[in-house]
């Protein structure tokens, strides 16, 4: 049960209704992120005060057309709202988000809200947006119609929460408490007389102009099936290239302030293990992986802009076509998607596909999309061993090298779910209908905060995880020292060196020396960890006039060519994430699915890796 | 302090953050750590939707 101070709300709303920029909105920072109880779909909770001052909880539940709940995260909609998710606490009212632009999705909910019985007000976002369409909803008379507050939100701007919160207030809450309601699945005569009140409703309550704005002039190039797909790639294309060509001089300001940072810290510190430690293992090691700050923050600023303009969507429509071909369901693109951040909330993002066996495939190719923690790794071979010039009319060759790494891994994805669904399950894709929200002008302060939430998440991880594994690294390179009187590196005769000499000849027919093999195994832990660990193995294996050069050009100085490439390559293919199978281990309750993912993708990565190696080195030869 | 004992405590102190960051949540539920229900995720991946993951 609820105390008597802080009641609490339930945010339901379809997928895409701005529910999320809602409850940010209404909760800002004060924000709290788990999961549910006994199932893997996640819960946000937040608080804020009421214009009277109030204080009230909100959870923001997840996206749901209707309250007869089919894949995991609606059922824990359904439950919540319902009051019968065990360990939950029973919502003392509901607040409905609607899309105003695509009313007629949501109102079938808002009656079946309605029906529960609990205090209820609807918020009719992106209401500004209805206006620049030149359309117009009749509030009141919804308000009459449906017999609860409406009231008009802007999400994204100032103030726009304004009449949700004083609505809030007028909520009759705590009065009774909140128990457990009796639902039951609706009949297909009680769905179809839903359907036409919900239309009648619509009728006489909302006006949308006709087929002449924007939206459909934009999706008459954008969802064209030459048109579209030129447009597609071209958007990609001109992402990459961006992130190379963008990032420079920020990362080269960054690179020269952990230099100048590194050696006042250096000069200050006596000769000694603190003084490597210092220099070798922190700053080498993490300052190496900061220096892609830019390029992620770039990365994200694109998708966050071409998501919050909508065009996301268009883009799972025109690759449904592709992936059908595949076997993928169409609704594996968001999770696919997701996964160019990381693969972990991407696999977490398949839960919303309702087929067991289309899960799995989706999970199992996720990892294969480039994730952001292969970026560093990425830039940083294609920066010393690809030269800055343009081709193409004026593309940066290096920006093109980077777009051959991410269409390698949605291509070797898309191959990888075709062997699974039509050569080792042999099924048709399941039929597939999404909705296409309407177009709208990305929010600047939207896309900030987003940015910063990615950007404080990576600075982070630099600070925490990616800082003690280069401290370890660094223990294991320098420990133990060499005996009196030994020539050569001191790492040779650490752990790690003699890990890396002990695996190096597993590697070796694939052209990786014994500092590459140490990177990699702590890269198991982080990817993008072994450009740190690569920054601190040759510091502290150069000798002489090496001392203090940057890991770029040493890279440049001691790989060939061969063992470059076919570094890149098995880093699009390998399973370089224990994080991730740990997750499917979680998501699919079962060993046997992240014991198949970690073989096929070694197998995949050190197939490619010797085939790239052997014929660069036959070609160069 | 001594030279060796500040790096000795350094390296020790982020095996043990990399060990209870990666313990698994009944572990640590067992240990009374947490209450293991929560997400297992423990760091920042980027993800909007997403507090972390590894």
């Amino acid at each position: 049960m609820n105390g008597p101070a802080a009641p609490e709300i339930a945010l339901v709303g379809c997928p895409n209704s701005g529910k999320t920029s809602l409850f940010n909105a209404l909760t800002g920072s004060r924000q709290k992120v788990a999961n549910y109880a006994g199932v893997t779909v996640e819960r946000k909770e937040g608080s804020f005060l009421t214009p009277a001052g109030r204080p009230v909880k909100i959870l923001d539940l997840p996206g749901t057309y209707s309250l007869r709940g089919r894949s995991p995260d609606e059922i824990v909609t359904r439950d919540v709202v319902l009051g019968r998710l065990v360990g939950e606490e029973i919502p003392d009212a509901v607040v409905c988000v609607a899309d105003a632009t695509n009313l007629r999705l949501v109102l079938r909910l808002v009656m079946e809200l309605k029906a529960v019985g609990r205090p209820m007000v609807l918020a009719l976002n992106m209401m500004d947006v209805v206006a620049r369409q030149g359309g117009r909803i009749d509030v009141s008379r919804l308000a009459k119609e449906l017999g609860i507050p409406v009231v008009e939100t802007v999400a994204v701007k100032r103030g726009g929460t304004a009449d949700l919160l004083a609505a809030i207030d007028r909520l009759p809450l705590l009065e009774d408490p909140p128990t457990e309601h009796g639902w039951r699945e609706p009949t297909a005569d009680e769905i179809r007389a839903a359907h036409a009140e919900a239309t009648r409703i619509l009728h006489v309550c909302a006006f949308h102009p006709g087929n002449e704005h924007l939206t459909r002039r934009l999706d008459a190039v954008l969802l064209h099936p030459v048109a579209g797909v030129i447009v597609l790639l071209a958007v990609l294309f001109l992402m990459f290239q961006a992130v190379f060509t963008w990032a420079t001089p920020a990362m080269d300001l960054i690179t020269a302030a952990i230099e100048t940072a590194g050696a006042a810290v250096g000069g200050a510190l006596p000769d000694g293990l603190l003084r490597s430690l210092v220099v070798d293992g922190i700053f080498a090691g993490v300052g190496a992986v900061l220096v892609f700050l830019p390029q992620i923050v770039i990365l994200f600023f694109f998708i966050i802009l071409l998501e919050d303009f909508g065009y996301m969507a268009r883009a799972a429509f025109l690759m449904d076509r592709l992936m059908a071909g595949t076997g993928l369901h169409g609704r594996a693109f968001i999770p696919l998607l997701s996964s160019f951040a990381c693969a972990i909330p991407g696999i977490m993002a398949a839960r919303v596909i309702e087929n067991r066996r289309d899960r799995i495939a989706t999970i199992l190719v996720a990892p294969l999309m480039t994730c952001s923690a292969r970026l560093p790794v990425y830039t940083l071979i294609v920066a010393a061993f690809v030269p800055d010039r343009p081709v193409l009319g004026g593309f940066g060759l290096q920006g093109l090298v980077m777009f051959g790494l991410f269409a390698a891994g949605i291509l070797s994805a898309l191959a990888v779910a075709f062997v699974v669904k039509k050569l080792v399950w042999r099924e048709a894709p399941e039929p597939f209908i999404m909705e296409l929200p309407d177009y709208k002008m990305p929010a600047p302060a939207n896309v900030a905060l987003g940015l910063w939430i990615r950007a404080g998440a990576f600075l982070a991880r630099a600070g925490t995880v990616i800082l003690a594994l280069m401290i370890l690294v660094w223990f294991l390179s320098s420990f133990p020292t060499p005996p009196e009187g030994a020539i050569g590196p001191a790492i040779d005769f650490s752990i790690a060196g003699r890990i890396g000499h002990f695996l190096a000849p597993l590697f070796e027919p694939i052209g990786f020396n014994w500092q590459i093999v140490v990177a990699l195994i702590p890269g198991m832990a982080a990817r993008e960890v072994a450009v740190g660990v690569l920054a601190t193995v040759y510091a502290l294996s150069a000798t002489g006039d090496e001392i203090g050069q940057a890991l770029q050009p040493i890279l440049a100085a001691q790989w060939t060519l061969p063992t470059a490439l076919s570094f890149l390559v098995w880093y699009v293919f390998a399973p370089q994430c224990l994080s991730t199978l740990a997750v499917v281990r979680r998501e699919t309750n079962s060993r046997l699915w992240p014991a198949i993912m970690f073989a096929y993708m070694f197998a995949l990565a050190y197939a490619a890796s010797f085939a790239t190696y052997r014929i660069a080195g036959a070609l160069l030869s | 302090m001594n030279e060796m004992t500040i790096v000795y405590g350094v390296v020790l102190g982020a095996a043990a953050f990399l060990a209870l960051r990666w313990m698994p949540a009944g572990l640590k539920a067992r240990l009374g750590l947490e209450n293991g229900a929560a997400c297992a995720s423990k760091s920042g991946c980027g993800s909007k939707s997403c507090d972390g993951c590894h």
